[in-house]
């Protein structure tokens, strides 16, 4: 019988519990869909842009964000009076913000075409992707239809392209990197052709990837793959059109798998916003720009 | 109600200060439980919420029958990681249980008490090292060793995977049936040594099948908390999305899907990795369902 | 020592100055006695006084506790059996053991009684399922589990659960039977039950039963052993026919013991 009390004592103990914690849920998820809505808080803060101390508003490419985020850290340093909000959501969102007024300045990492004529690009660094493979094996360069033979499965061994008797190893990139995203638009491939044996994360999985495998192909961003090369890791960067894969070809816009990264602005960029932009192409964040393995532009 | 026997003498008011404190700790308690409570169910509707546009958007339905998953091109088949989760996890449950297994048995039954005392701590230790670590070592010997076998040529694969999760599970598995094992009420170990049985007559024929249930709920526990630990699974599997067809075969799992492609998902794509989260939940749920149903049905 | 034992050995078990110790605990002390074959000794005393040590070290359970230590000699059939030449699970299949509260294995009713048989190398099938029947017959559940042998044994009743430790037991075919206050945890009709048990294995065993039941060993007994606490120590008081030891007790305190004055 006292058994039995105790049963149900600890039942409706437990029922009570989950109620409670029901209604507490309703109400925090209420919660997080009222305050978490994209654009919209781009917008509420635009709306306070006059109020001291200076808000400035960078939405865009997620390439870049990583990078302007540090550069905006040492601006506010040097600025104590200016707040810098720094927001991803692609280079296509940076310039629809900047084109409504929801955005100061916006991250694109690609060139503007024709119907962005009204907006204002200025590159603040050069971001390229070479192909890699490990140091041991023989072939010293290959066609972009090689590359792409080999990336959509056509391609199998090392053999069909003049090295050793093994099976190609792909290394490709997640979806929704940037690197993956230069690479394709520069071998003009969607990426549901590719064909790829290990799908990798950041450029240093990337990299260990190839270094641990002699029959491995990768691409990864130029900048981390020169600095491990030199480390002394077993890759070999290939050379691309004839180009060798180095950040001097990339920084003199000779080397082909680029793109610029731009600061884009409605018009002509002025106050705090051409002030920024000014401290983002000096030299001052130039060691930033290297360590995100990007070149900085030369002027 | 109990105001008047409080005031009716000083031994009374004495019970009445328990009694105070009783409901302070009894108040602290279901504070403390609701708390838990409205975190859980917090997160569960977070991640509903997050992953509702794509469920909206995308519906439910094409999570399974898309035939790909290319977030960026639309295309959101989700199928072959829930399939790969599970052999994965099923895989190294298989693998953990036996030798889990044999190290507790030897603990209980072998093990001289400084030996088992020592050997408990060694796991302990081991059960506190960071996936990371696991994950290197995977990497740097395990992949490679599975790649000298392999078909393919690499070793970055769906066993990889196994034998790391494997791996990392197996010190707190062993530990948890070492536990299992000292529960088996003392009377069916005195019953079975006074009819003459041996130590190992005494462990494999009666502790070990009156602890399997537990065994198997700890092993299932265990193995649900390491398939958590997204990283070393992410750095040895490939991350390639495709059905498990082979041991040697790359795969993807759901807890690498959403670390490999959060950091650069927007928008759909964005929603659609908390649709793996959900996923993730689900399968966690049925795990931890399993485990509680055997432990149950143990006692 | 088998059940018709050479009509020239007159002992089953002979202890010796047997003393049990728990680390700095005496359990027992300097008890010697010899327990006749083929009858039921009853060993009886108050909580504390050392009847289950003392019946634990005759098949060396008292291996098992760590930190246990016995000291003097026991002897079965003439064996010494505290050395290092005894085979210990062979001795305890000899020398079979009851416990105070019912425990078969959370199996099934034939599987509890195969297990230690296949382990003390009984393979055969036939042989298995004679052995089976012959035990389960003897203890009267036959009837009462019937063909169900299949039945987990946890969900038979605590008497039925407590013959079905003795099949278990007797499968293996001992010599001695130990019984650890087999009844106390079982309704009078349960007891009665296995008292009628142990009233025809008298013949068959030698049976040494632990209880504090002064009334069950007045029916069953045919030799008593009387232990008594003394300065925190098991002490043997008084050993004899039980019809001496109850009707014409030696010692005062086993007088007021066995009138139920004290204990």
């Amino acid at each position: 019988m006292a058994r039995c009390g105790v049963g149900m004592r600890s039942r409706s103990a437990a029922c009570r519990f989950w109620v409670v914690g029901l209604l507490a849920a309703v109400a925090l998820s209420g919660c997080v869909r009222g305050r978490d809505d994209g654009h919209g808080k781009a917008h509420a803060a635009s709306t306070h842009r006059d109020a001291s101390p200076s808000r400035l508003i960078i939405t865009g490419s997620s390439t870049l964000a990583p990078l302007v985020a540090e550069i905006a850290r040492r601006f506010e340093q040097l600025h104590p009076d200016v707040r810098i909000e720094v927001q991803t959501g692609g280079s296509s969102r940076g310039i629809r913000d900047v084109s409504t007024g929801a955005a100061d300045i916006a991250m694109v990492s690609r060139d503007l075409d024709e119907s962005e004529r009204d907006l204002t690009a200025i590159p603040i660094a050069r971001d390229g992707v070479c192909l890699l493979i490990h140091k041991n094996n023989p072939v010293t360069s290959l066609t972009d239809e090689q590359v792409i033979g080999i990336y959509t499965g056509k391609i199998r061994h090392w053999e069909e392209v003049g090295g050793l008797p093994q099976p190609i190893v792909v290394v490709s990139k997640a979806a929704g990197r940037a690197t993956l995203e230069v690479f394709c638009q520069y071998f003009r491939l969607r990426e549901d052709q590719i064909r790829a044996d290990i799908i990798i994360g950041d450029n240093q999985e990337g990299l260990k990837a190839v270094a641990n495998h002699t029959g491995a192909i990768g691409y990864v961003s130029l900048g981390a793959a020169e600095y491990e090369a030199q480390r002394g890791l077993p890759i070999k960067l290939l050379p691309s059109r004839g180009v060798p894969a180095t950040t001097d070809r990339l920084a003199d816009g000779s080397f082909p798998i680029s793109r610029t990264l731009n600061l884009v602005t409605r018009g002509e960029p002025s106050g705090w916003a051409s002030r920024f932009i000014s401290y983002c192409c000096s030299e001052h964040v130039h060691d930033l720009v290297e360590a995100f393995f990007f070149v900085p532009v030369v002027r | 109600m109990i105001w008047w026997k409080r005031s009716s003498s000083s031994l009374l008011s004495v019970r009445g200060c328990r009694r105070f404190v009783d409901r302070l700790l009894g108040g602290a308690g279901l504070l403390s439980a609701l708390l838990g409570a409205s975190l859980v169910i917090w997160m569960l509707g977070f991640v509903l919420v997050e992953s509702w546009p794509a469920l909206q958007q995308i519906g439910p339905l094409r999570f399974l029958t898309d035939t790909a998953w290319y977030p960026t091109l639309g295309r959101f088949g989700m199928w072959p990681m829930v399939v790969a989760t599970v052999v994965v996890t099923i895989g190294s449950v298989v693998v953990t249980t036996p030798v889990a297994l044999g190290s507790a048995v030897y603990l209980r039954f072998y093990a001289p008490p400084v030996l088992a005392g020592l050997y408990r701590r060694v796991l302990w230790v081991l059960a506190g090292v960071p996936s990371v670590v696991y994950g290197w070592w995977g990497i740097t010997a395990l992949v490679p060793m599975i790649g000298r076998f392999s078909p393919f040529g690499f070793g970055h694969s769906l066993l990889a995977g196994v034998l790391v999760l494997s791996i990392m599970t197996l010190p707190l598995a062993a530990l948890t049936v070492d536990t299992a094992l000292g529960a088996v009420p003392r009377d069916y170990l005195a019953a079975a040594a006074a009819l003459g049985l041996g130590r190992r007559a005494v462990a494999w024929q009666v502790a070990v099948p009156l602890a399997w249930r537990g065994v198997l709920a700890g092993v299932l526990l265990q193995t649900a908390r390491a398939i958590g630990e997204t990283m070393a699974v992410l750095m040895v599997c490939g991350n390639v999305v495709q059905l498990p067809v082979s041991l040697f075969a790359p795969v993807r799992l759901l807890t690498a899907n959403i670390a490999l492609e959060m950091g650069y998902a927007t928008q759909l794509h964005r929603s659609a990795l908390f649709v793996s989260g959900l996923w993730l939940l689900v399968l966690a749920a049925v795990l931890v369902w399993a485990a509680q149903r055997l432990e149950r049905e143990c006692t | 020592m088998s059940p018709d034992a050479p009509p020239g050995i007159r002992v089953a078990i002979e202890l010796e100055r047997l003393t049990v110790r728990y680390g700095p605990v005496v359990a027992v002390r300097d008890v010697s006695l010899a327990i006749p074959p083929c009858r039921i000794t009853a060993v009886v005393g108050p909580s504390g006084s050392g009847k289950s040590s003392l019946l634990a070290a005759i098949n060396r359970l008292v291996d098992l506790v760590p930190g246990a230590v016995v000291s003097g000699r026991v002897r079965i059939a003439g064996q010494e059996i505290y050395n290092g030449l005894t085979d210990v699970d062979e001795l305890r299949r000899r020398v079979a053991m009851v416990f105070q509260r019912p425990n078969p294995f959370p199996m099934s009713v034939r599987r509890n009684i195969t297990l230690a048989l296949r382990e003390h190398g009984v393979r055969r099938r036939e042989l298995l399922e004679a052995i089976v029947h012959r035990v389960l017959h003897d203890v009267g559940l036959w009837e009462e589990v019937g063909g169900r042998l299949d039945y987990p044994a946890h969900k038979l009743s605590g008497g039925q659960q407590q013959r079905l430790c003795i099949a278990r037991a007797m499968a293996l075919d001992p010599e001695v039977l130990l019984l650890d206050e087999p009844c106390s945890a079982l309704d009078p009709l349960s007891t009665a039950k296995i008292e009628e048990l142990l009233r025809r294995f008298r013949e068959r065993y030698t049976v040494v039963l632990v209880t504090h039941n002064l009334a069950q060993a007045r029916r069953l007994a045919d030799y008593v052993a009387v232990l008594w606490q003394i300065e925190g120590e098991g002490r043997l008081l008084e050993f004899g026919p039980a019809s001496d030891v109850f009707e014409n007790p030696q010692h005062e305190l086993t007088r007021a013991y066995v009138t139920g004055l004290t204990g």
